[in-house]
């Protein structure tokens, strides 16, 4: 066998007219004896055709292999930027597979999945980086990757060798929210909702009180997706009031880790669903809608009310053009009675930059994240030139290597509404300052997810960090977790998509979910993560 | 001397066979030797040559040892038997419908029309058939209720999913399908015809005595090669169309494999799902490949 | 015209007409719809709003789209690659179909030909052998990459060769007689009289190598994506959600984005959606065999 498929391989490179591109790979290689350049491959999930990309070329002429940071790396660092990978984050992972295969790596890369990460650092493709971001990080770089631990490290962590250095993103965009047309509460005479309960009195008057006054029979109170249970884009925060956390890995009073999914008390939350369901509260065809589609109710102006996260703002804005009286609002997320709100949350990266194994300046990446953090979050940091382009808030990512202060979005929020309460917004800098100038721009996604009240980040500057829960498992999967975890995370939906729908029982389907959970591997996933964490 | 006669009038016709044969062998068969994945442990970082570990038929038994894994097998025969059987037949009846038509300017019209669809990715296409099919504002349900019917959740409900994933993939394709049908029938020789009109023979006796078997050989054909796909239940439509709720009708190996992760970083399992398809595929077909050969004396290709 | 017709062959060609036009709207709603849409207010269209008619009619998209370089350098790609790319195919496919559809008397390994032919439908390495060797033989990034690894198009070799065993086997007799070598006979008789047939194959291969979006992104840089590629990733399903940056998500809520997609794919769409009725004049007439046999 063996030889067959060398002779394939030599055939094949007999058609290739010998003309073997080995040297190509040498090449990549930064090249020491020569210059005082030093050229460096990088790979990173880039959309060049990102509408935001384009407007900065058009504006500046600015390019992703030749910007304003790839300049202040050249000038300061003596650095070249050049790509080697460079796909939209949808096509990135199966780019850099081929790129794993064929031993084409570019020098420094952003690795998203955790299988790949490890299978790179078992086959010791990539290079381990603990010791030198010691060394090297400046105090500054470590206080951004390090604000929300140290446990940010361990998912690219194997064997205990540290092998990547997070892409640290603000973890609060994995808040839901609840967002309301508060044009409707005023027009029904409603107050703000404080409870579930008023949660579920407001759906069922925004849905039979005709609250958009056509006489018609046509809103729905809360809208709903297939991913219901997931805070990206589903209603999570309405499990969140319950004390419940469906898909999330928490401790339980033994101190041991076990998954939200299989605790009692979820029963609640899917017994209000299915009664809503049941009553038409929210949309009967929400099985079968992706977060997109359900969302075309909010925007045309027929929902009053959704979770979802702050982004979910752009929807919510547009809703305006629909329907000129929307107003929208979020609330902090309404608790059942006697509940204290917690806030499921991931300790937020886009992945890890990993370097090639034989890849002689690994420093290199540490000194690049040194200076972009001090370019970007020092004192002195002039955020009109390296974050925003006029109203291009982009330039941040045009970088070949970037990380962002997990604390930032808040940290904005609250300088502009202190500024905005004391009449100082003349004096605001940086971040805030682009803030402000874009909702006096009139951008109203703005304005709604980051404005002074009634906005999601009042909400998150309430809460973070004192009310969050970390997510208590977050390293590469487990054996079980890599073969049985999506079955599992299927079971968990199917499941509750029958319960709420009303196809089953609430206690028995519940029952029944549980004890499939764990026959199928969940039990098993439990037992290697305590395991893992030394419980 | 005959031999030699024989040869010489065959080289011609080899020769005509090198370029198509050299570009399959280097861009076909040297690839295939990627399927040596199925039986390893496969490690990306070790290369394709690379000391990977063999470990015989493990993938085979762990694709075996999915749950519900026959639940789906079976979902997924169901649902690609009755796209073959509705595929061969609807393209064959609108050929010949088409064929019908005096007016040429609608023929052409209709033709090219019926082909649109086939330009849609189901991408595109879920996203309009799911407004097309809600139960509460779709224009199909509408249609339902004034014709006093009760509305169906097509989407959501285990016993329409799969007939309408059958449905919705011949509104894509049959007018693909129907071009080479007509082709056929235009290669009819109009001979044929004059002569049946000669001895008297109505439009009905035309297309059954005519038309029809002069398309003989091009349906035996696609019949043949249809059962090629008897495990292609199609990815890209039933992932862009269904959801937890229809799982247990509408969940096929494809969808599944690409659920399971088999796709994200587990390259042997999914090369032994590849493998697995193809070996069912190459033996249904050369079974229909000998019948036909027995039975009426016809090489199918 | 109709003068000749009886009434029962009257009611069938208006069932028919009637029939048609139905299945024939049936599949243009689809397009209509998102005709609608490329000329419909953004938000509009992302609460639903549009159907089979514009809403707050605007031409914005198209402009927008219009005015990117990237879109046009996607197209030039494309044109190259249909061109190369469908020649090759049509010709490889004439070649190979004609020894194939002799019968095994006058081309002894027809069956073993046919059957190595055939295997290349079923079996395939997989993309990670197949990247490997595009790679090898220096061809990333060229448009050789996206034209010779699908050069010899299998199923239309079967399907043509079953259009040219329907030509009679006496024609060939004669005009071998006449002094026609096999090269001859090919281009001078049997490609004119299965012009229908070279339609579809051709046709096959211009839609095929139009429409095929996943080898461009593997093998292409993103500089050099073909139309469909390029389309497909500003499109882009967005299969694995989870895995997306929150920088990602933030801008799928962006407003413009479906209005502009469907105007792209409007504008992509279009060339090939033309190909078609020129080449259905090859589809109107038979050939009269009987005439070339006199």
């Amino acid at each position: 066998m063996r030889k067959m498929l060398t002779l394939t391989l030599a055939i094949i490179l007999i058609l290739a007219g010998c003309s073997s591109n080995e040297n190509d790979s040498q090449g990549n290689v930064a090249n020491p004896d020569n210059s005082e350049f030093n050229t460096i491959q990088f790979g990173s999930a880039i959309d060049v055709n990102n509408s935001n990309a384009l407007k900065l070329k058009d504006v500046t002429g600015e390019i992703w292999e030749d910007n304003r940071w790839t300049d202040l790396f050249k000038e300061k660092l003596k650095i070249d930027t050049k790509y080697k990978l460079m796909t939209p984050a949808g096509q990135y992972e199966q780019k850099l597979r081929l790129a794993i295969t064929s031993n084409d790596l570019p020098d420094i890369f952003q690795a998203q999945n955790l299988t790949d990460m490890r299978q790179l650092a078992e086959g010791e493709a990539i290079q381990e980086l603990g010791p030198i971001y010691d060394e090297y990080a400046s105090p500054l770089l470590k206080s951004i990757i390090e604000a929300e631990g140290k446990e940010v490290f361990s998912p690219g962590t194997f064997n205990g060798k540290v092998y990547g250095i997070p892409v640290k993103m603000p973890s609060t965009n994995g808040y839901n929210h609840l967002w309301i047309r508060e044009d409707w509460l005023n027009k029904l005479g409603l107050k703000r909702p404080q409870t579930i309960e008023d949660v579920y009195n407001i759906a069922k008057a925004f849905t039979e009180n005709d609250p958009d006054g056509n006489n018609t029979n046509d809103t729905i109170g809360l809208t709903m997706n297939k991913d219901f249970l997931s805070s990206w884009a589903g209603m999570s925060g309405l499990f969140w009031g319950y004390g419940a956390y469906p898909e999330f890995w928490i401790k339980d009073t033994n101190g041991q880790i076990t998954n939200g999914s299989i605790q009692d008390n979820i029963k609640e939350p899917l017994r209000l669903l299915a009664k809503m369901y049941k009553e038409g509260l929210v949309d009967k065809e929400f099985g079968s809608k992706d977060f997109n589609k359900a969302n075309e109710l909010l925007v045309s102006g027929k929902a009053g009310m959704f979770y979802g996260p702050h982004w979910f703002a752009g929807f919510a804005d547009n809703s305006k053009q629909n329907d000129p009286n929307a107003k929208w609002i979020t609330v902090p997320l309404p608790t059942k009675e006697g509940v204290d709100i917690k806030i499921p949350l991931n300790i937020a990266t886009d992945g890890f930059y990993v370097v090639r194994s034989d890849f002689e300046h690994p420093e290199k990446l540490v000194e690049l994240l040194n200076l972009y953090v001090e370019t970007l979050f020092s004192e002195e940091a002039d955020l009109s030139k390296w974050w925003t382009e006029g109203d291009i808030d982009f330039v941040w990512q045009t970088a070949p290597i970037y990380t962002l202060k997990p604390s930032l979005d808040i940290e904005a929020h609250v300088n502009m509404k202190e500024a905005i309460n004391n009449g100082t917004t003349d004096q605001l800098t940086g971040i805030a300052k682009g803030f402000y100038e874009s909702i006096q721009r009139g951008s109203g996604q703005m304005e709604l997810m980051f404005g002074p009240t009634d906005t999601p980040f009042e909400f998150v500057a309430s809460t973070y960090p004192d009310q969050i829960l970390w997510n208590e498992w977050q390293n590469a999967p487990t054996a079980t977790q890599t073969t049985a975890g999506s079955s599992l995370s299927e079971l968990v939906y199917t499941s509750f998509t029958k319960i709420v729908m009303g196809e089953v029982d609430v206690d028995a389907g519940f029952e029944k979910f549980v004890n499939d959970w764990n026959k199928i591997g969940g039990e098993k996933i439990i037992q290697e993560i305590n395991e893992a964490k030394g419980n | 001397m005959l031999k030699r006669k024989q040869l010489k009038r065959e080289l011609p016709l080899h020769l005509m066979l090198v370029p198509g044969l050299i570009l399959i062998f280097i861009f076909a068969y040297i690839p295939m030797s990627g399927i040596i994945i199925a039986f390893q442990q496969f490690n990306p970082v070790k290369g394709l040559f690379g000391n990977q570990q063999w470990i015989g038929l493990a993938n085979f038994e762990y694709v075996f040892s999915l749950p519900n894994i026959w639940q789906v097998v079976w979902n997924t025969l169901r649902i690609a038997i009755m796209k073959i059987v509705a595929g061969m037949f609807v393209p064959i009846v609108f050929a010949l419908l088409l064929n019908e038509v005096r007016q040429v300017f609608f023929k052409r019209i209709t033709q090219t029309i019926i082909y649109f669809p086939y330009f849609l990715s189901w991408v595109i296409l879920s996203g309009v058939l799911i407004d097309m099919l809600s139960p509460s504002s779709g224009l199909v349900n509408t249609l339902l209720n004034t014709l006093g019917f009760e509305s169906v959740y097509f989407l959501g409900n285990n016993n329409w999913f799969p007939a309408t994933m059958v449905v919705s993939d011949i509104w894509k394709n049959f007018g693909f399908n129907t071009i080479i049908y007509l082709a056929a029938i235009t290669s009819i020789d109009p001979v044929l015809y004059e002569a049946a009109e000669i001895d008297g023979a109505n439009r009905w006796k035309k297309i059954w005595h005519v038309t029809l078997p002069g398309m003989q050989t091009v349906i035996i054909l696609m019949m043949v090669l249809s059962l090629g796909s008897v495990l292609d239940a199609g990815f890209d439509q039933i992932f862009n169309m269904y959801s937890p709720q229809v799982y247990e009708s509408g969940d096929i190996i494809d969808t599944m494999v690409y659920r399971m992760g088999l796709l994200q970083a587990q390259y042997s399992a999914s090369a032994a799902v590849g493998l697995l398809k193809s070996g069912v595929s190459l033996l249904l077909i050369s079974v229909s490949y000998y019948s036909a050969y027995r039975l009426f004396d016809h090489r199918v290709f | 015209m109709s003068s000749g017709l009886s009434r029962g062959q009257r009611v069938f060609e208006i069932f028919n007409i009637v029939f048609l036009t139905l299945a024939a709207f049936a599949c243009l709603v689809p397009f209509i719809h998102i005709v609608a849409v490329s000329f419909s207010n953004s938000a509009a269209v992302q609460g639903g709003m549009v159907n089979l008619w514009p809403v707050n009619f605007t031409i914005e998209p198209y402009k927008y789209v219009m005015e990117r370089g990237e879109f046009w350098r996607s197209f030039g790609t494309t044109l190259q690659r249909v061109a190369i790319g469908a020649t090759l195919n049509v010709l490889l496919v004439v070649l190979t179909a004609y020894p194939l559809s002799k019968s095994v008397r006058k081309l002894k390994a027809r069956t073993i030909y046919v059957w190595i032919f055939f295997f290349v439908m079923l079996f395939n390495g997989g993309l990670i052998p197949n990247y490997l060797l595009v790679k090898e033989l220096n061809l990333l990034n060229t448009i050789w990459a996206l034209v010779l690894p699908g050069a010899v198009p299998v199923f239309s070799v079967i399907l043509m060769l079953n259009f040219f065993r329907e030509i009679p086997d006496e024609l060939e007799e004669a005009a071998y007689v006449d002094g026609a070598g096999h090269w001859r006979i090919l281009f001078q008789m049997y490609i004119p009289l299965s012009l229908p047939a070279v339609a579809t194959i051709s046709l096959f291969a211009i839609v095929g190598h139009w429409n095929t979006w996943f080898d461009g992104l593997i093998y292409m840089k993103s500089e050099n994506y073909p139309l469909q590629t390029y389309l497909q990733t500003i499109i882009s399903s967005f299969q694995n959600m989870e895995s997306l940056s929150a920088t990602d998500l933030m801008s799928l809520a962006n407003l413009n984005d479906r209005s502009i997609k469907a105007a792209q794919l409007i504008l992509g769409a279009l060339p090939v959606l033309c190909v078609y009725p020129f080449l259905q004049k090859y589809f109107v007439k038979g050939i009269r065999l009987g005439g070339v046999k006199g």
